[in-house]
């Protein structure tokens, strides 16, 4: 099975900060897939928080989302979402 | 990259006593105010930091909880391992208990340094086999041992 790949920017303002940390564990973790967010030779697994919090993701950074199994659209989709929404924070 | 020379046996909590979250939290702020002197007779501003970050979002998993904060006057950073033998709730990812606590202050600049240290302690907590053996140790050095051992090279 081939991944479902989505490129994002950060945009909020904090970038990847503290509660977008959990926001991303807590969307990955409602699907049935695995799902690695890849930002600058970097791959964390979005199901953990640590590996989440130390991707360094600033603002204006640009993530590769990769998600594999047999929800990875809607996981793909739903993470996605979350970046272009800035994951809700105002900035 | 290994931070292993941030901490020494002072900076190692063995058999952390708290009833909950909270109580951790305050005395990991207790032992990190003794860490250096831009930390001493702070250790209230220190707990409400922390209090403040995981109320932003826990950041426990695996048994592992990393509350990390920055603080104004602070020219390095000071790490605090603390053990609590039965895991308090920490409001984990997982909903799973945390075992071992990673607390790390660091100054308002070193983003970057920062970064490495938190990605130094994600490599050592990954590892399946460190909450067992933090549980195990006996002695604060044996901690100091573990984390060397676990670094990544």
């Amino acid at each position: 099975m081939s991944a479902v790949v989505r490129e994002v920017t950060v945009v909020n303002e904090q970038g990847v900060h503290a509660r977008p940390s959990h926001a991303i564990v807590e969307c990955a973790s409602r699907f049935e897939a695995e799902v690695a967010l890849v930002h600058d030779g970097r791959r964390a697994d979005a199901r953990s928080i640590l590996s989440v919090m130390t991707l360094g993701a600033v603002r204006g950074a640009s993530v590769r989302i990769e998600a594999e199994g047999q929800q990875a659209e809607q996981a793909a989709a739903a993470m996605a979402e979350l970046f272009v929404n800035g994951f809700s924070e105002l900035g | 990259m290994t931070y292993t020379d941030l901490l020494t046996t002072d900076s190692v909590l063995l058999d952390l006593q708290a009833g909950d979250a909270d109580e951790a939290l305050a005395k990991i702020a207790d032992v990190l105010a003794a860490q250096a002197p831009a930390l001493s007779g702070r250790r209230d501003e220190l707990y409400t930091a922390l209090i403040e970050r995981e109320s932003r979002g826990s950041t426990g998993q695996q048994g592992v909880g990393i509350p990390h904060v920055k603080m104004d006057g602070v020219d390095k950073v000071s790490v605090v391992v603390a053990v609590h033998q039965d895991g308090l709730d920490f409001r984990a990812l997982d909903d799973e208990p945390v075992h071992v606590f990673f607390s790390v202050v660091r100054p308002t600049e070193g983003a970057e340094e920062h970064l490495g240290i938190l990605r130094w302690i994600a490599g050592i907590a990954g590892h399946h086999d460190f909450v067992g053996f933090a549980k195990q140790a006996t002695e604060p050095s044996q901690i100091l041992d573990l984390l060397a051992e676990l670094s990544p090279a």
